[in-house]
């Protein structure tokens, strides 16, 4: 865990593009906030893979999430409910649900269906927050941090000693 | 910008794991199929699951099964089923659904009741089940069963008094040896308690010694002391001792009440066994002629548990659990919603297998639909039939069962049967020496209807029997006569009816040849159970008759016993109030008796001297009046010369 925390910080810190880790996050969110075994967390897996995004950033933003999903599981199935049950929408998901393809992807499960649209509704706003933050934490915050009497103590911890060892070409995986 | 954003080993690292698992599950799928299958199949049945192999097949997906066997596990020795090969076909877009949807099974050459070459016993957590060895096999087991079933009908229509008495357990004698275990429990405490008690002996001691110590005179205030410490002594040990006997009053008190208790209970236990034997063996004309519960209540009765027992086991499969098992903390689940047009599947459904049984009396063919654990989604019951046509000792056989659980509240399972002209030979119904009985040769219609609802079975059979002949070689008395009616009979029914909670049935049969039998037999069973009740009347009452006496003597010892230790409590009681005499006024009544001695001594010689003196001063009186007498005498002789 430590050393997890060691390499995000190493990548936030690094010239890896801020783009890269947001990315990194909006795809660990997704398959944090949505049910494990779904089809579309292969798509989520692949592009985790085949895009060069921090995947340490990747996998802690999926535990976290995954914490995140178990309180607002509610809010999902209500979602869900609600899409599933439009009457607007009724002749769409009727003829989606004709096809074994589509039945495959669970969209006609009201957990599913409600954390994947809300996952996906955030996954663009939450990639540029990530990115201002991750900005604003390089500009500002790091120079102030790196000040502080809490850094102080901080280089003096395991943590530091981790985050020293480890190698810049560790962080872009 | 691409090669900034693309990480093409990452597309290799995708592909590998992925096909990395495809390829582990084509490898290994078949092997761990068996594997669960051999250990949830053991587990769940409690007798030894086992397949030679698990293949699994790509186009279309599915898995065959070779060799499948499943031990019965009432007789480890015997296959309750087994078949050469299964192919299963399963849906494939389904599995990715979370559902295992079984589109077909064929399953080849089923076998019941085949012989295994090694033991299928197999001990699970939950039962340990003997392996069989050296018990022979449990079909062996079955046909004693049912030998001594039929014998045991037989006896209990045409019985003996000795018979009944040998045969039954009777009041009288469980009375009896609980009353001789718990006297005898009893008396082994009673006589540990009575050898802890004071004895005559010795309470004597203590009262003679007691009576010592405050009778007798006090030497000195030492004495006074050493006498008073002594009798403190025995007066804790005389209260220890009445403690003994307080507890031994108690208990014999407690142990007379029980022990009387009982053997009231053991003078009424001849009565209340001779009432019960004559409701049991009511040698009345209904009760005895009820033949068709000799005929046939062994098989049927054991036919009807062996389909419960194994109903039982399927039942589980049928439908969803009652009850929720307490899940771990997990994500909510959310629901699926189903739009219509395609058909709502449960997560587990065989919707169809055909079933090649082979018996030897011929093939059946089996067929299977809408098995799952939960037919209320897919709303079908599971169905089951089973047909077979000229079959070797049958001319056809039909069932076809219903597994109706789509309402969990309300659901229920029924099956109907018809067996058309069933051959019947050398059925044995008694071997027994006495009652040699057997159907040599008889012709069967059975026709049977069988729910199962709300957890309560209702059977109802009927079995139509023409051109039967009874044989009966080597019967006497009553059982020839009913071997020689029985003789004289072609065509019968018999009905079988089975209801009852599903752990406790009650099976009865009737049938025409009771009414046949019942006339006939009337007279001869009426004499035959007077005198079968005067004879056991006489039995029982012998076998309560000495150990009642001998109990009421003991009774009466315990009683004594009881008496005695009030005796002795008393006699404690009056030696505990015993007190040594106060030492200093002892010596202030020796003081007052010295000196009311001395008074008296003193008294006694003032007295004596008084008298002593009073004696003197008389006989000085009396000296002086016989000397002036004797002067005077002389006086009077000198003057008058006399």
């Amino acid at each position: 865990m430590l050393t997890a925390l060691a390499k995000l910080l190493k990548a936030l810190n690094s010239e890896a593009s801020p783009g890269q880790i947001s990315m990194a996050f909006v795809l660990g969110m997704i398959m944090g906030l949505t049910p494990m075994w779904s089809a579309h967390n292969i798509i989520v897996v692949l592009l985790a893979l085949v895009l060069r995004i921090n995947l340490t950033g990747f996998l802690l933003a999926w535990g976290l999430f995954s914490g995140i999903a178990y309180v607002i599981d509610p809010i999902f199935i209500q979602a869900g409910e609600r899409i599933l049950g439009s009457p607007e929408l009724a002749s769409f998901w009727t003829s989606l649900y004709q096809s074994d393809a589509w039945r495959v992807t669970h969209f006609n499960h009201t957990l599913t269906m409600g954390s994947l649209l809300v996952s996906l509704v955030a996954a663009i706003p939450f990639f540029f927050l990530c990115n201002f933050l991750i900005h604003q934490y390089r500009d500002k915050l790091f120079a102030w941090v790196q000040k502080s009497k809490l850094a102080q103590m901080l280089k003096a911890s395991k943590l530091y000693k981790i985050y020293n060892a480890l190698d810049v070409r560790g962080v872009s995986i | 910008m691409i090669k900034q954003w693309i990480r093409w080993p990452g597309l290799i690292a995708f592909v590998v794991v992925f096909g990395g698992l495809g390829a582990f599950g084509y490898f290994f799928a078949g092997g761990l199929i068996k594997s669960t299958i051999e250990k949830q199949g053991s587990e769940a049945l409690g007798a030894k699951v086992s397949v030679s192999s698990v293949k699994l097949a790509l186009d279309p997906l599915g898995l065959q099964f070779n060799q499948f066997e499943a031990a019965n596990p009432e007789a480890p020795m015997t296959n309750a089923v087994s078949f050469d090969s299964a192919n299963m076909e399963v849906s494939f877009w389904h599995l990715f659904m979370g559902q295992v949807i079984v589109n077909d099974v064929s399953i080849d050459n089923m076998q019941f009741n085949t012989a295994r070459t090694s033991s299928g016993a197999y001990k699970s957590k939950s039962s340990k089940l003997s392996d069989g060895s050296g018990k022979g096999t449990g079909t062996e087991e079955k046909e004693g069963g049912l030998k001594d079933s039929a014998k045991e009908l037989a006896e209990k229509a045409l019985p003996s008094a000795k018979e009944i008495l040998d045969r039954e357990t009777l009041l009288t004698e469980t009375v009896s040896k609980e009353l001789k275990s718990l006297y005898e429990a009893k008396k082994t405490r009673l006589d540990s308690l009575k050898s802890g008690l004071p004895d005559k002996g010795k309470l004597s001691a203590y009262e003679k010694e007691i009576k010592q110590l405050t009778t007798t005179k006090l030497k000195s205030l030492d004495d006074f002391n050493q006498r008073k410490k002594r009798l403190k002594e025995i007066k804790a040990s005389l209260k220890n001792d009445q403690a003994l006997l307080k507890q031994a009053k108690n208990e014999y008190k407690e142990s007379y009440d029980i022990l009387k208790l009982k053997l009231e209970e053991l003078k009424d236990a001849p009565s209340n066994d001779l009432k019960r034997l004559k409701q049991k063996y009511n040698l009345n004309a209904g009760g005895a002629s009820n033949i068709s519960q000799l005929l046939f209540g062994g098989k049927s009765g054991e036919w009807t548990e062996q389909a419960l027992y194994w109903y039982e086991k399927a039942k589980p499969y049928l439908a969803s659990a009652e009850s929720e098992e307490k899940q771990k903390v997990e994500r909510l689940k959310g629901r699926y919603v189903h739009f219509g047009g395609v058909e709502v599947l449960p997560e587990f459904l065989l919707r169809n297998a055909s079933i090649d049984m082979s018996l030897p009396s011929g093939h059946l063919q089996g067929e299977l639909t809408d098995l799952t654990h939960q037919p209320e989604i897919l709303k079908r019951p599971a169905r089951l039939s089973v047909k077979g046509d000229k079959l070797k000792g049958y001319q056809s056989i039909d069932l076809n069962a219903e597994f109706n659980h789509i309402d969990p509240k309300n659901s229920f399972d029924s099956a109907d049967l018809k067996i058309r002209k069933m051959e019947i030979s050398e059925f044995s119904v008694s071997k027994d020496s006495k009652y040699p009985l057997s159907l040599q040769s008889a012709r069967a219609d059975i026709t049977g209807n069988a729910t199962v609802k709300n957890g309560r079975v209702n059977l109802k059979g009927v079995s139509d029997f023409t051109q039967a002949q009874f044989k009966s070689d080597g019967a006497s008395g009553t059982a020839k006569h009913v071997a020689e009616l029985l003789a004289s009979i072609s065509e019968f029914d018999v009905r079988l009816k089975a209801s009852g909670d599903l752990k406790d049935v009650d099976v009865s049969l009737d049938s025409s040849l009771d009414d046949k039998l019942k006339a006939a037999l009337k007279g001869k069973l009426k004499a035959k159970q007077k005198e079968l009740e005067r004879e056991l009347k006489a039995k029982l009452e012998k076998k309560v008759s000495g150990v009642t006496g001998k109990y009421s003597g003991d009774l009466a010892k315990i009683s004594k016993l009881e008496g005695d230790t009030d005796a002795k409590q008393e006699q404690l009681k009056g030696m505990l109030s015993s007190k040594v005499a106060d030492y200093k006024a002892q010596v202030k009544k020796e003081l007052a008796e010295k000196k009311a001695k001395a008074k008296k001594e003193l008294d006694a010689r003032k007295a004596k001297e008084k008298k002593a003196l009073a004696d003197k001063k008389a006989a000085a009186e009396k000296k002086a009046k016989a000397e002036a007498k004797k002067k005077a005498e002389k006086a009077l002789k000198d003057k008058f010369g006399f």
